[in-house]
């Protein structure tokens, strides 16, 4: 039981998120121009914590994953269960990490934002699971994250609602539902223990 | 020969080439492009996204399948680079078949051109395919797939969209995004660009390859000296194909691009003489119209103009003492778009004079009531009842005229009414009051 929980690499994780949650929160109010939409159209810019969300999430899905196929299928535990407890203990540290940070330098309000785009890179990544994209789950945030950053301006130059990672809007809808019903997908994932949409039992080795 | 379906750079080729059509529909305008195939071809470096992000992802996952595949004691018969080979050949030619297609669709919105096909700019855009490609292998031979194939997506991305907005201008042309600046009817691309482009993607693909020839034991750090000796071969390319990149491209301003020689322009017999570029003229040849303009308004008694040209460049005065015009002149523009060009002309060299801060902003005001008379004066001679709709727009001096200050457009109204002499030497009058940092007296009610 311990090897198989070592395997999961706690240590890298909890390193990455940290570093993560630091850099996330100390470059918040930084915005990044985006250059395949501001060509055209003006300046486009997306919120620097963007960034090490991403790193933390590829991370951590990553060795979530990796640490699964270690399991045996016949485990009387719900892997899936454990992969995504762990998963909610990282947004939680991240939140930690970001609103200590945010003490230290005197901006708590990045952490939200943060802790948001972790939440929903790494709800991105458990649907994609949950849909049966076991392989390359943490491929589909960083897809999503391009997909936004080029497709994501109307012909006015708005950022369109569902590009919510590019905005700051913490009230910006299109985040908590997309959070909300990846979550609720999540669960079903976890009590079913295989894909939604039929395949086999438990993740792909 | 594995099959398609074990090929993911084939079957990732019909979406990307998808979104490329996409991406060129619904971004990139046609009159950014129109009759310049050199700007069409620019245009399409924002286009690597969509290639570049093709071939590191696919490149990770074909050689992130060998290291999977690998057994402890396996060695290969055949040499490294025959490996490396085998593996991105397909990433490559998806990555060029989609830039390609991206580079076709920006051809055939531009329509026929006079200028020639850059084989320059494309082969610096495909070159920068290859750094991609060495990003995959190295993430693909160091990390597993699950992590190698999302982070060579995220940093093809990073180093793409970031390498562009760098202060430090040179290494935005390492990237190649930023060739997507170029080019204009006046300005054509500066090769120190697309040379440091070349440069840095041929380097930092052997770098990236020689890196990955050291980490290839399946571990975080390398082991044996040899697989050292890789790594720091690679770094060293490296950082010799960044430096040389730079120096490249170190006198290369924001745009990429360099004026083109006046020279190349072709003039007409008309007084004044207008010159202008094969580009401008492919859609048909408004220099007459320019000539009358300057004609009609020299009669009104604006200042005379000997020559007109459309260049670049911020040195280049709009109206010289000389009587020098510079004006703006695009391809497929309108006879009533070519007029409002050459009758502003004036309007815009008395609003450029340095008057410094003093200067009530006034002055700006009256350049633009100036501009509305000149483009009204010319237009009223030149152009047909048709042609004439629109014109003279005041729309700009609404806009400007702030309750409690001056009232521009009602301004604009007064000199409207007055006869054509009272008109004329309002205009010359304005026109050396603004040349000289003067703000005209307010018009009186009533006919002059």
């Amino acid at each position: 039981m311990k090897w198989a929980l070592n395997t999961r690499h706690y240590w890298l994780i909890a390193s990455v998120v940290i570093v993560a949650g630091v850099v996330g929160t100390v470059s918040g109010n930084v915005d990044l121009p985006i250059p395949f939409m501001s060509a055209l159209l003006g300046t486009s810019t997306m919120p620097a914590p963007v960034i090490p969300s991403l790193v933390v999430a590829i991370v951590a899905g990553g060795s979530i994953q990796s640490a699964e196929m270690l399991w045996t299928f016949a485990s009387v535990r719900n892997v899936v269960a454990h992969s995504m407890a762990l998963a909610a203990a990282v947004v939680l540290l991240v939140f930690v990490v970001s609103s200590t940070t945010g003490i230290l330098v005197g901006d708590s309000a990045v952490a939200v934002l943060l802790t948001r785009d972790v939440a929903g890179f790494l709800v991105l990544w458990s649907v994609s699971r949950a849909l049966g994209i076991e392989r390359f789950a943490s491929l589909v945030p960083v897809v999503y994250l391009l997909i936004a950053a080029i497709f994501a301006r109307n012909s006015l130059g708005q950022t369109r609602g569902w590009a919510w990672i590019l905005d700051r809007d913490l009230g910006n809808l299109w985040a908590v539902y997309t959070i909300f019903l990846g979550t609720l997908l999540t669960l079903l994932f976890v009590l079913r223990r295989r894909s939604l949409l039929g395949g086999a039992k438990g993740p792909k080795v | 020969m594995l099959p398609v379906t074990r090929r993911p750079a084939w079957w990732l080729l019909a979406p990307a080439i998808g979104l490329v059509v996409l991406y060129v529909q619904q971004y990139v305008p046609s009159l950014q492009i129109i009759a310049q195939r050199e700007a069409a071809v620019a245009a399409s470096a924002l286009l690597l996204i969509f290639s570049a992000s093709l071939v590191s992802t696919t490149a990770a996952l074909e050689v992130g399948r060998d290291r999977a595949s690998c057994g402890m004691t396996e060695v290969s018969v055949r040499s490294k680079i025959e490996v490396v080979a085998v593996r991105l050949w397909p990433c490559l030619v998806a990555g060029t078949i989609v830039q390609m297609s991206g580079i076709f669709v920006l051809l055939d919105k531009a329509g026929s051109a006079p200028d020639r096909f850059p084989v320059l700019i494309t082969v610096g855009l495909l070159c920068a395919l290859l750094f991609h490609a060495g990003i995959g292998v190295f993430l693909g031979t160091w990390l597993r797939p699950r992590f190698a194939v999302p982070f060579a997506l995220a940093l093809s991305y990073l180093w793409l969209g970031f390498a562009w907005s760098f202060d430090f201008v040179p290494v935005r042309y390492l990237a190649g995004l930023a060739l997507e600046g170029c080019c204009s009817p006046s300005e054509t691309v500066d090769i120190s660009a697309v040379v440091a482009l070349i440069v840095f993607s041929l380097a930092g693909f052997v770098g990236l390859v020689l890196m990955a020839g050291g980490v290839d034991s399946r571990k975080l750090r390398p082991r044996g000296n040899r697989n050292w000796l890789r790594l720091v071969a690679g770094i060293a390319t490296l950082g010799l194909g960044t430096s040389l990149g730079l120096f490249a491209a170190r006198d290369v301003g924001v745009n990429p691009v360099v004026a083109r020689p006046l020279a190349d322009a072709q003039c007409s017999n008309s007084v004044p003489e207008v010159c202008l570029f094969s580009t401008q003229l492919a859609r048909g040849d408004t220099r007459h119209v320019y000539a009358d303009t300057f004609t009609v308004l020299a009669a009104r008694g604006m200042p005379k103009v000997t020559q007109v040209f459309s260049i670049s460049g911020d040195h280049e005065p709009v109206l010289s003492a000389q009587g020098v015009a510079n004006v703006v002149a695009a391809p497929g523009q309108s006879r009533s778009a070519a007029l409002e060009s050459a009758a502003s002309t004036f309007a815009v060299a008395a609003s450029n004079t340095e008057c410094g801060d003093d200067v009530s902003t006034d002055i700006y005001g009256w350049s633009e009531v100036l501009k509305v008379w000149s483009v009204q004066a010319a237009a009223l001679q030149i152009l047909d009842s048709e042609e004439r709709e629109g014109i003279p727009d005041t729309s700009f001096l609404e806009l400007i005229s702030e309750p409690g200050e001056t009232d521009f457009a009602q301004q604009w109204q007064v000199l409207s009414g007055f006869d054509e002499q009272s008109q004329n030497d309002w205009a010359a009058s304005t026109y050396r009051q603004l040349s000289q940092c003067q703000v005209p007296a307010q018009l009186g009610v009533g006919p002059r």
